[in-house]
């Protein structure tokens, strides 16, 4: 018999750049402040332990193995779960479909990144690694690049300009300027964005989230356990993965993404809710640009409308769908295996009431979604208050 | 240097089924595959055919059935590896072929602002300093 699934704590740590610890040690910072935040829950209740983690992006080869000795977890079953920057919401999937299979009844999930360990040559190695590696990266393919083309498909198609893109980190730096976990706390302007140097044009500086270290801890417990232990657990309702492409030139269409497509459908699917429904979101703002398509491939506006619910300040909290208003990995910074539960962290503490920072969003249902590679995985997670 | 290590700027892999397309680009020949079972050809070439699950590939020049539109573009601004910061501002794009048929590349021949989605353009081989090749978009 499968269980619902809840997600009974979460913790974080300030994401930026974290010269005071290595990898267990931010995971483990992020793993307590999920075990502070989740009443009756104590490190020996926890019977499996998963990582999102993006290997090659830190030295650290085995995150999963070093964390679990570190916090004194071994022996209970564990392992990294790797989707580039989607890793720790597939893990949070993974962990839910663990505990629906009757496997495990409490599953700690950590997404963990440490990217300041390597040297600027190191990073533009692994950026050339992260396209196409036969016949794309080899002529300079990098993952601005392959969101720059899709920027330049998009304003071409629908006549969005590099402004409607800026006023994207225009909110992201709003929000983010009160997120005290964030690594960006200054507010910019359009003009602030505009005036940032070219990386692949039309992106420039401000229009690309920047690597970063930090983790973030998400607990999930069967129904039979959350309910016991906790008033305001937070119901994981739908699940959704896809694949898409890790070849440009294999897009069928360069102004969606087709992972987010499928994997935000699968889940509101799973969840029985249609995108309407949804009051809050969190989505994969890598660049300006991928979230004015996630408008638009998550349902919440019809094609072509996404920079116009920018323009019209629709995303804003207030507005017809609350996105990243977190600030985003614009405004958070991206240590890519932890974004997905540090999106999943914002939501559960918004649907429970709580506030990030003193960010509070008045919601009932709230979808994460994490795309990893140049739109090559897709991981999304429908969260909502009602069982 | 094995073949694909010759491709482009900056290689990533050592290895691949596909590594004839570098020795015909050093001919100043583009080549696609052609799966003897079904008879499907790809381009860029691939090795396994994934209609039929063939691994019987024949090579044959590649014939770009009239000129190719650009679908996208980009200027890299951002040193990666193997460029260098001397090259940039570079143009790049994403191309479309009559027959379906797409491919990424770097852009010559046209000033950076001169770049639009739909413009015309052609593939060609291409010799780059180091004994290392690639192939390149141009106005048709
Ligand atoms: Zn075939």
């Amino acid at each position: 018999m499968s269980s619902n699934v809840a997600i009974v704590g979460v913790g974080m740590t300030r994401f930026g750049k974290r010269e005071d610890a290595d990898v267990k040690e931010l995971g483990f910072e992020a793993l307590k402040a999920a075990l502070e935040d989740a009443p009756n829950v104590s490190p020996k209740d926890i019977e499996m332990l998963l990582t999102g983690y993006a290997w090659g992006y830190t030295a650290t080869r085995n995150p999963t193995g070093e964390l679990a000795e570190y916090a004194q977890l071994s022996p209970i079953p564990g392992f990294d779960v790797h989707a580039q920057c989607a890793s720790s919401t597939a893990a949070v999937i993974t962990g839910w479909s663990f505990i629906r299979s009757g496997f495990a009844k409490v599953v700690a999930v950590v997404g963990v990144q440490k990217m300041s360990e390597l040297s600027g040559r190191e990073v533009q190695r692994v950026m050339g690694q992260s396209a196409d590696s036969s016949l794309e990266a080899p002529l300079g393919m990098t993952m601005p690049t392959a969101y720059a083309l899709r920027a330049i498909a998009y304003m071409d198609k629908y006549g969005a300009t590099e402004e409607d893109l800026a006023l994207v980190r225009v909110k992201s730096s709003e929000y983010a300027s009160r997120n005290p976990f964030a690594m960006f706390r200054q507010k910019f302007t359009t003009e602030d964005v505009m005036k940032s140097r070219p990386i692949s044009y039309p992106l420039k500086l401000l229009d690309c989230a920047a690597n970063a270290d930090g983790a973030a801890a998400v607990i999930l417990a069967s129904e039979e356990v959350a309910t016991k232990i906790t008033d305001t657990p937070v119901w994981i309702k739908g699940v959704g993965l896809a694949t898409g492409q890790q070849t440009v030139r294999g897009v069928p269409d360069l102004t969606t993404f087709t992972p987010t497509v499928e994997a935000t459908r699968m889940a509101y699917r799973n969840a029985g809710v249609e995108p309407s429904q949804v009051q809050v979101a969190e989505t994969h703002d890598c660049f300006t640009i991928s979230e004015i398509l996630d408008y638009e491939d998550m349902g919440f506006f019809p094609r072509g409308e996404g920079y116009r619910a920018i323009r019209e300040g629709q995303t804003y909290v207030g507005g017809r769908v609350a996105v990243n208003v977190s600030g985003g990995l614009l405004g958070r910074g991206h240590p890519v295996g932890a974004t997905g539960a540090a999106q999943i962290f914002a939501i559960t503490r918004w649907l429970r009431g709580d506030a990030v920072g003193d960010i509070r969003v008045p919601a009932e249902l709230g979808v994460a979604y994490t795309r990893g590679g140049v739109g090559t995985y897709g991981a999304a997670v429908v969260l909502s208050r009602r069982r | 240097m094995t073949e694909i290590e010759k491709f482009g700027h900056f290689a990533f892999i050592r290895h691949s089924g596909i590594s004839k397309y570098v020795e015909a680009l050093e001919q100043g020949k583009l080549t696609a595959t052609r799966c003897r079972k079904c008879g499907s050809v790809y381009f860029p070439p691939r090795k396994f055919c994934p209609k039929c699950l063939a691994d019987d590939m024949e090579w044959i020049e590649y014939e770009q059935a009239g000129e190719g539109r650009l679908l996208s573009y980009s200027i890299l601004y951002l040193a990666v590896a193997g460029f260098d910061e001397k090259e940039f501002p570079a143009p790049v794009g994403v191309a479309q072929f009559p027959d379906g048929n797409r491919v990424y590349a770097r852009i010559e021949g046209v000033a950076p602002d001169s770049l639009r989605v739909g413009m015309r353009v052609k593939l060609v081989p291409k010799a780059l300093p180091d004994g290392r090749v690639t192939h390149v978009l141009q106005p048709a």
